[in-house]
Order: structure tokens, then C-alpha cells, then sequence
């Protein structure tokens, strides 16, 4: 199973390109800075260590439970050499599956970037607009930011919801100055595959929490809801054999290191 | 004695039933081992030590196979392109699929989206021997015993 609860948080910013534990809120935070930056430094060449834990749940066309997968696992992700992408500085992100084999046949899940303090992703091809992970300068709590507004139809809101003093996630790691940023991610967009398909009709819709901590990064993701659902049409033999793939997710991951 | 042959007969059923005997094949199974092959390279498992492998068969025709991986399947041969000394199959993952099953001649047919698995009784119905190959390519292999 190539379950990849920890890096669908990566992806979900990407490709846009509360159940929480609650932290101690504090918006006169005196330390806190107001560049987006700071609070997911991208380093050359850096190791990051996470643990999942999730479930998926597959569904047919019927909409009954076909299969469910849990994992309770460690993950690992890196961050490689700046290189240039679309004409823009960026850095690959690469996963690790739980048994140590690079996620994505050893490819990038996802390129991340630092421009002028602004924090922007690009989805694994590179072959998109970029999104804006984490605006230059934060906005208040309460405020919005649409991530990634070329990319419509694709719908994507970033809310920060929180800034606190400090929080703990949960591993049990507390970390200072942390920034909750709630993001929606809704996709009806569909995907022309390559051989005698029709186009299908896809969806994705995703429902996250993410907690950024000042200096250090991505500290946790919940993932409360996630659903894909993708119907395609194969002309095979002379008949048109239709293919569902539904799966619904839910999960958290935590930074270990 | 005219009794003795009926109670002869009495005390064969009852040790026929206690020995293990199926009249059908609905209930709870599950199994100790595991063999993994791809290409020509095989590994056995010994499922039990390291989670559990379970498949209940309803009398509806509905089944439940449960795979659960409680403590890190750690190889130290060199097997599937994998160096030696890895995990090939982490904790914790469960995994359970869901689904109709089907009696075809002496094979039975479980079957889902997520592809199929058969399931071959042994001549005396004792013993279940399933198999089914994952996302991987990899065909699995594991003999089921009722569960007690």
C-alpha cells in the first residue's frame, strides 16, 4: 500500500497549486513574526521526520466500503538541492514510504520555493502556476488567501485560524509561536489519461489543518476529510468498460524531529 | 447386546465431530504463515509472530479478510530488488477488504474492486489455501486452519 497520509498535506498545498489538540492562544505573541517565511524555512538538503497515523476506506459504486487500510507509521521526507524550475528557484520534496523506498518511483512529490518571504509550492511536475503556500506578510486571524487563484476551477482557501504562543502536537513536542492554517481544496477538473480513454470526470475535495511553527516548519497536518472519486471510461473490445475509484481518508501526521 | 452397535455408531459421530470435521465452509479461518513470491524469488512469513491473518465466510455470502501487520516484517536476504536487511512490510498497517464470495467447482472466488482472491478448501474442507497477488505484482500464499 502506498498509503501517504504525511505527504498529502504537502500535496494538497501543491496541487493547488478539529479535531486538533488545542494550543494556548495568544494572538500578542511579542516573538511572532509577520513574514510567512519564517514560519516554513525550505534548507538545502534537510532530513524531516514524521510519524502517520490514518485510514482510507475504498468504495464502490454503490457507495459500500470495499476495503479499509490503517497505518500507524513513521515517514520520512526530504528536501533537496535548489534547483530551477518554470524559471523560479525551487526545492524538490521528496517522501519516503514507510518501509524506506522513495515515494513517487524516487521522483519529487512536490517543489517548494521562498520568494521575497512568501512561501509557494508547485505540484510534482512543475508544470503549474505556483501556489501560495504561505503569503509574504500573514494576514489576521480570521483572514483568508485564496493559494492559488490561476488555478481555477480548482477552488483552494487558506484560512489562518489561530496564531498561538505555543502549541504542542501530537507527539508531545511543543514548539513556540504556531500558526494554524485551515485549507479547503476542491477539484471537479478532469484528467486526460493516454491510451483509448474518454476524459474522466474526477473530484477531489480535502479538508486540512496545518501548524506551522516559527523557525522550524511544518510541526503537524490533520487531515480531517479527504475523498477522491474518479470515473473513467476504457473502449476495449468493443464495449466501454466504466472503472470507479472512490476512496474517502482521514488522518494526522506529527513532526518528529 | 442390541445396543452396543448403536452406541458404537453414537460414539463414532461424536468423535468425527470433535475431529475438526466441516459440514461447511462458513465461519471464522485464519492462518500462521504467509509466502510471498515474485518472479522466482519467495519469502515465507510467519504471519502469527508478527500480526494476525483472518477471513470470516458468511453463511450471506458476504466475507472479511483481515491482514495486520503489528511488528515490522524485517527481511535479512536480499529479495524483490530490496537490499538486505529492510522492512518489506511496516507496522502498523491493517488492511481489511470487504465483499461477496462464490463457490466455483472446488475454488471459491472472493471478490471486490480491489481485484481478486481464491480460496481452495483441502479435500477434507479442514484447510483453506488462499491466494492472491497484491498492487505489487507479488502473489500471496497462505493455508488457513478454523479459527478456535
Amino acid at each position: 500500500m502506498k498509503l501517504t497520509f504525511a505527504f498529502i498535506a504537502f500535496l494538497l498545498f501543491a496541487s493547488c497549486t478539529n479535531n486538533t489538540t488545542p494550543g494556548t492562544n495568544n494572538n500578542s505573541n511579542s516573538s511572532s513574526s509577520q513574514f510567512g517565511a519564517d514560519y516554513l524555512p525550505i534548507t538545502d538538503n534537510t532530513v524531516l521526520k514524521g510519524h502517520a497515523t490514518g485510514s482510507v476506506s475504498y468504495l464502490d459504486t454503490n457507495g459500500n466500503v470495499t476495503r479499509t487500510d490503517e497505518v500507524d507509521q513513521d515517514y520520512t521526507a526530504s528536501i533537496g538541492f535548489v534547483e530551477t524550475k518554470n524559471g523560479q528557484s525551487v526545492h524538490p520534496i521528496y517522501a519516503f514510504d514507510a518501509d524506506g523506498g522513495k515515494s513517487n518511483n524516487g521522483n519529487p512529490i512536490a517543489f517548494a520555493g521562498t520568494l521575497d518571504s512568501e512561501v509557494f509550492g508547485l505540484n510534482k511536475f512543475a508544470n503549474t502556476a505556483a501556489a501560495t503556500i504561505l503569503p509574504r506578510v500573514l494576514p489576521a486571524v480570521g483572514q483568508s488567501w485564496t493559494p492559488a487563484a490561476a488555478a481555477l476551477p480548482i477552488l483552494c482557501t487558506a484560512t489562518l485560524t489561530q496564531h498561538l504562543a505555543n502549541y504542542t502536537n501530537k507527539g508531545g513536542t511543543s514548539y513556540n509561536d504556531v500558526i494554524d492554517v485551515h485549507a479547503t481544496y476542491f477539484d471537479t477538473a478532469g484528467t486526460q489519461l493516454f491510451g483509448h480513454y474518454q476524459p474522466p470526470s474526477t473530484k477531489y475535495t480535502a479538508d486540512a489543518d496545518f501548524y506551522f511553527a516559527n523557525s522550524v516548519g511544518l510541526v503537524e497536518a490533520d487531515v480531517n476529510s479527504y475523498e477522491f472519486l474518479q470515473s473513467s471510461y476504457d473502449y476495449y473490445n468493443g464495449n466501454y468498460n466504466v472503472t470507479v475509484q472512490h476512496k474517502k481518508a482521514t488522518g494526522t501526521m506529527w513532526r518528529k524531529n | 447386546m442390541v445396543l452396543k452397535p448403536y452406541f458404537t455408531l453414537a460414539a463414532l459421530l461424536v468423535a468425527s465431530c470433535a475431529n475438526n470435521h466441516r459440514n461447511t465452509l462458513a465461519g471464522d479461518w485464519s492462518g500462521d504463515n504467509v509466502t510471498i513470491t515474485k518472479g522466482s524469488e519467495s519469502i515465507s512469513v510467519p504471519i502469527g509472530k508478527h500480526g494476525y491473518l483472518d477471513l470470516s465466510l458468511n453463511a450471506d455470502s458476504s466475507y472479511t479478510l483481515s491482514l495486520a501487520i503489528l511488528k515490522d516484517v524485517r527481511v535479512e536476504k536480499q529479495i524483490f530488488g530490496m537490499t538486505a536487511n529492510r522492512v518489506l512490510i511496516p507496522a502498523v498497517y491493517k488492511s481489511t477488504r470487504y465483499g461477496k464470495w462464490a463457490r466455483a467447482d472446488s475454488v471459491f472466488e472472493l471478490s471486490s474492486q480491489e481485484g481478486r482472491i481464491f480460496v481452495r478448501p483441502s479435500a477434507d474442507d479442514a484447510e483453506l489455501n488462499l491466494n492472491f497477488t497484491d498492487a505489487d505484482g507479488r502473489k500471496w500464499l497462505a493455508s488457513l486452519e478454523p479459527k478456535e
